[in-house]
C-alpha cells in the first residue's frame, strides 16, 4: 500500500506537471475549440478599449492555486508517510532475515 | 523573368536521396554510441555483477528500462521515465534544453541501480530487449512507409512537373508599374493594424500576443513580421514618405532590443550551450534572431537611407547594468555568415542543436539584403555550398524541404513545413528553384480550393487548423501564408481564394479603420497585413532591389499626423513628391512637412489647383492640405 501510494504520487506529480504544460505553455485548454476571437486583435492605437491593453499573462485565481497548493502538500504528506512505513518495513525484513538465519545455524 | 520550365525541373529529378553524408555520419554516430551502451549495459546481466549494475546498465538500454529490473511497484516508474523522457525531448525541442534527455536518461538508470533489492527481477534483460526491438521494429517499419509514400509523391511530381511550372509561369500576373503602385482604402486599414502596434511607446506590447517566447508565439516573431509588412510598405508604395512609417520600424527595431523580447536566450545559451559566462545573442547559433532581425534592419536601411544601425554599438542587447552585447547591422549578419561556414550542415540551428530550414531561409534572405545595401559579397560565396547541403540534408524523399533536423543525431523530427513557404524566400537569392517550388506547391493547393456558397472560390482547409502565433486553432496563419506566397509570385487567382478563406473563416473585423482578424494571433494578422498589400515580387524586389533610386534621393514627406493622414502612394522622379493622401479620421484640412527640395526654390502644390511655395534655407516646407476621401498631391518644381 505505501508503495502504490509513492507510485500514485510520481505518476501525480506527472499527470500535474502535464496539465500544467497544457495550460501555461501551450494554452491548450482552447486548443481544440472553436477559435475565440483573440482580444490582442482588438487593441488600437488610438480610441481602442483600455480594458484590452493589457494581454493575460496568467488566467489562473487565487482559488484555483488555493486548490492546487492543497492538493500538492496533501500528496507530498502522502508521500513521506509511504516513504516512512516502506522503510519500517525494510528494516523489520532485515531484522527477520537476522533472525532466520541464527535459527539456521 | 525568363524561366524555361525543363531547366527548372532537371535538378529536381536527379535528386536521388534524402540523407546526406553529413546526416549518415551523425547517423552512423548515433548508432555507435548506442550500440556501445547496450553493450556496456548488459555486461553485468552476463558477467552476473551486482544487481545494482545489472539494473543500472539496463537503464542504458532504454529510459527507465532499470526499473523493470527493480521489479515489483517498480515497474509502474518504467511508463513514467519514458513519459518524462517525452517531456524532456519536448523540452529539448521546444527550447534547446540538451541536457534534458539526457538527465533523465542517465538519471533514471541510476536511480534503478538505486533502488534494486538483492536481486534483479528475472524477466527484466527479455523485457527491456523485446521492448527496443519492438520500438525498433516500429520505426524502421514507419520510415519505411514514409519513404515509400514520399517516393511516390516524387514519381506523381516528376510526371507532372514541367506542365506545373509552365502553368505557374503562364498563370502568374505581371509586375505592377510604378503607375499602379497605390494602396487601396482597405490595404490601408489592413496597414493600420501594423502602425497601430509599432507607433505605441516603445516598451509597450500592447496588442500582442504574449504566451511563451521559446517557440513560434513569441513577441520576436511578432514585432519582426510587423516590421516586414511596414518596410515592404514603403519600399513598394511609399519610399518617399518617412514620417510616422519610418517611426514606426525604428521602433520596432528599438523594441527588439528590450530583453523580454531576446531574454530567451540568456535561457538557451545556459542550457543549450552550457554557456552562462557569455550568452551573446549573436554569436553561435540563433538564426531566429540574426536571420530574422537582419531582414528588418536591411529593409528600414534600404528604404530610407538612413544607416544608423550600421553604426558600431547602434543595437545595444542589454543583459544588465553591466554586461551589453553591442551589435550593429554588420555584426549581425557576419554572426549569420560565420555560423553557415562553421557549421558541417552549412545551416545552422537556431535554439541549440536545432537546425530549421525555414529560419535558415531567413538567414540567407538577411545575407542577400545586407549585400545589396552594404555591396557585401556573402550570398555569392556560401550560397552554392548551402543550396547542396538544402538539397542533400534537408530535403525528404518528395523532393519537399523537411521542416527540422537536430544537428547533434541527425534525426529528422515531425514539425509542418511546406514547399509555399520557402518559395517566398528562395524567390529572393534563387529565383529558378524558388519557381519550381511554388510550382509543385501550388498543384497541391488546387486540391483546397472549393466554390463557396456565392460560387467564388475560395480555399478549404480540413480539421480546425492551428494558429502558431498562440497555439490555439484556427487558420489565419496558414491562409495568410499562401496568400502571401501566392501574390509573390503573381498567382493572384489562388492569393484571392486565400483571401476570400481568411475573411470569410477568421473574424474579419473592420471597426475603427483598423482591418484585423479576430480570430487570429497576432503574428497572423501580421502576416496578412503584408499579404493583402503584396503585389508579384515585392518581396524579392523589396530584398534584391530596394526602393527607386530616384526616391531615395528626391522630396520627402517627413511629418504626417497619424492617424489622421493615411500616406496611399508616395513616389519622386528626383524632383517631384507624388502622393496621395486619405483621411484616417474626419475629412478637412491637415497640415504635412515636406523636406529634401531645393532650398529657396519655388515648388507648386498640384491639388486639383495649383498653390505655390517655396522651401525654406533648409529645403523644407510645411503645407496645409484638404483632405477629401482619395487626394491625389503633385508637387512640382515652378516652371
Amino acid at each position: 500500500m505505501p508503495c502504490c501510494a509513492f507510485a500514485a504520487f510520481i505518476i501525480s506529480q506527472i499527470v500535474l506537471g502535464f496539465g500544467a504544460i497544457k495550460r501555461f505553455l501551450l494554452r491548450s485548454d482552447d486548443s481544440l475549440d472553436e477559435a475565440p476571437n483573440n482580444p490582442a486583435t482588438e487593441w488600437r492605437l488610438i480610441g481602442g478599449a483600455p480594458a484590452l491593453t493589457v494581454a493575460p499573462v496568467r488566467r489562473f485565481g487565487m482559488r484555483t492555486l488555493a486548490l492546487a497548493a492543497s492538493i500538492e502538500i496533501l500528496l507530498a504528506v502522502g508521500a513521506v508517510y509511504g516513504y516512512h512505513v516502506h522503510s519500517h518495513e525494510h528494516r523489520l525484513a532485515g531484522i527477520g532475515n537476522l533472525t532466520i538465519c541464527a535459527r539456521t545455524r | 523573368m525568363a524561366v524555361i520550365p525543363s531547366d527548372i525541373a532537371q535538378p529536381f529529378i536527379r535528386r536521388e536521396t534524402s540523407v546526406g553524408p553529413v546526416t549518415s555520419a551523425r547517423h552512423r554516430r548515433n548508432a555507435m554510441i548506442y550500440a556501445a551502451m547496450c553493450i556496456l549495459g548488459l555486461l553485468p546481466t552476463i558477467l552476473g555483477m551486482s544487481p545494482e549494475l545489472a539494473a543500472a546498465g539496463l537503464g542504458l538500454w532504454i529510459p527507465g528500462g532499470g526499473f523493470l529490473a527493480v521489479g515489483g511497484w517498480a515497474i509502474l516508474l518504467f511508463p513514467v521515465t519514458i513519459a518524462l523522457f517525452a517531456v524532456a525531448v519536448f523540452a529539448w525541442f521546444g527550447a534547446g534544453m540538451v541536457l534534458a534527455p539526457v538527465i533523465v536518461w542517465l538519471g533514471a538508470a541510476l536511480l534503478a541501480g538505486k533502488m534494486v533489492g538483492d536481486q534483479t527481477w528475472f524477466l527484466a534483460p527479455y523485457l527491456v530487449a523485446a521492448t527496443v526491438i519492438g520500438i525498433g521494429i516500429y520505426a524502421f517499419q514507419r520510415s519505411h512507409a514514409r519513404k515509400n509514400a514520399e517516393l511516390a509523391k516524387l514519381e506523381s511530381r516528376k510526371r507532372g512537373l514541367a506542365t506545373a511550372i509552365s502553368e505557374a509561369i503562364e498563370v502568374a500576373a505581371p509586375v505592377p508599374t510604378l503607375a499602379e503602385r497605390e494602396l487601396t482604402p482597405d490595404d490601408l486599414a489592413a496597414l493600420r493594424y501594423g502602425l497601430d502596434r509599432a507607433l505605441q511607446p516603445v516598451g509597450q506590447l500592447n496588442g500582442y500576443d504574449r504566451v511563451d517566447q521559446f517557440q513560434t508565439s513569441a513577441l520576436r516573431y511578432q514585432i519582426n513580421h510587423l516590421g516586414y509588412g511596414l518596410g515592404m510598405a514603403q519600399c513598394m508604395y511609399t519610399p518617399s514618405f518617412h514620417g510616422y512609417l519610418s517611426q514606426a520600424q525604428r521602433n520596432l527595431i528599438e523594441l527588439y532590443l528590450d530583453k523580454r523580447i531576446w531574454g530567451y536566450w540568456l535561457w538557451e545559451s545556459a542550457w543549450g550551450h552550457l554557456n552562462v559566462t557569455d550568452p551573446d545573442p549573436a554569436a553561435k547559433d540563433n538564426i531566429m534572431l540574426t536571420g530574422w532581425l537582419g531582414i528588418q534592419l536591411c529593409m528600414y536601411m534600404s528604404n530610407t537611407g538612413d544607416r544608423r544601425y550600421a553604426e558600431p554599438g547602434s543595437l545595444p542587447f542589454r543583459r544588465n547594468g553591466h554586461r551589453v552585447f553591442n551589435h550593429d547591422a554588420h555584426t549581425i549578419a557576419q554572426s549569420v555568415m560565420k555560423n553557415f561556414l562553421d557549421s558541417e550542415f552549412c545551416l545552422y540551428p537556431c535554439e541549440p542543436n536545432w537546425v530549421y530550414p525555414i529560419c535558415n531561409h531567413y538567414g540567407m534572405t538577411s545575407l542577400a539584403i545586407y549585400d545589396r545595401v552594404f555591396g557585401g559579397k556573402f550570398v555569392p560565396s556560401v550560397l552554392d555550398r548551402w543550396l547542396k547541403n538544402l538539397d542533400t540534408e534537408f530535403t525528404d524523399y518528395s523532393g519537399s524541404i523537411i521542416g527540422l533536423r537536430s544537428s547533434i543525431t541527425g534525426i529528422r523530427f515531425p514539425f509542418p513545413a511546406g514547399d509555399a513557404g520557402f518559395a517566398g524566400f528562395e524567390n529572393c537569392f534563387a529565383p529558378d528553384r524558388a519557381q519550381r517550388m511554388w510550382a509543385t506547391a501550388r498543384q497541391d493547393l488546387k486540391f483546397i480550393i472549393k466554390a463557396d456558397q456565392t460560387g467564388a472560390q475560395r480555399m478549404a482547409l480540413p480539421g480546425k487548423g492551428f494558429d502558431f502565433g498562440n497555439y490555439k486553432s484556427g487558420f489565419a496563419g496558414a491562409y495568410a501564408m499562401l496568400m502571401d506566397t501566392a501574390r509573390e509570385f503573381g498567382d493572384y487567382e489562388i492569393a484571392d481564394a486565400a483571401q476570400r478563406a481568411l475573411d470569410q473563416d477568421c473574424g474579419r473585423a473592420d471597426d475603427g479603420g483598423v482591418l484585423r482578424y479576430s480570430k487570429g494571433s497576432n503574428l497572423h494578422n501580421a502576416m496578412a497585413m503584408r499579404a493583402r498589400i503584396h503585389r508579384r515580387d515585392d518581396f524579392r524586389r523589396t530584398i534584391a532591389e530596394g526602393p527607386p533610386e530616384a526616391s531615395l534621393r528626391g522630396p520627402l514627406l517627413t511629418d504626417a499626423k497619424y492617424p489622421e493622414v493615411l500616406v496611399a502612394r508616395a513616389f519622386s522622379n528626383g524632383d517631384d513628391l507624388d502622393l496621395v493622401l486619405y483621411p484616417g479620421a474626419q475629412p478637412g484640412p491637415q497640415q504635412i512637412k515636406v523636406e529634401r527640395l531645393k532650398p529657396g526654390a519655388n515648388y507648386a502644390m498640384r491639388n486639383g489647383s495649383d498653390h505655390a511655395f517655396t522651401a525654406d534655407h533648409d529645403g523644407a516646407a510645411s503645407l496645409s492640405v484638404e483632405l477629401q476621401g482619395r487626394t491625389p498631391i503633385h508637387i512640382v518644381p515652378a516652371s
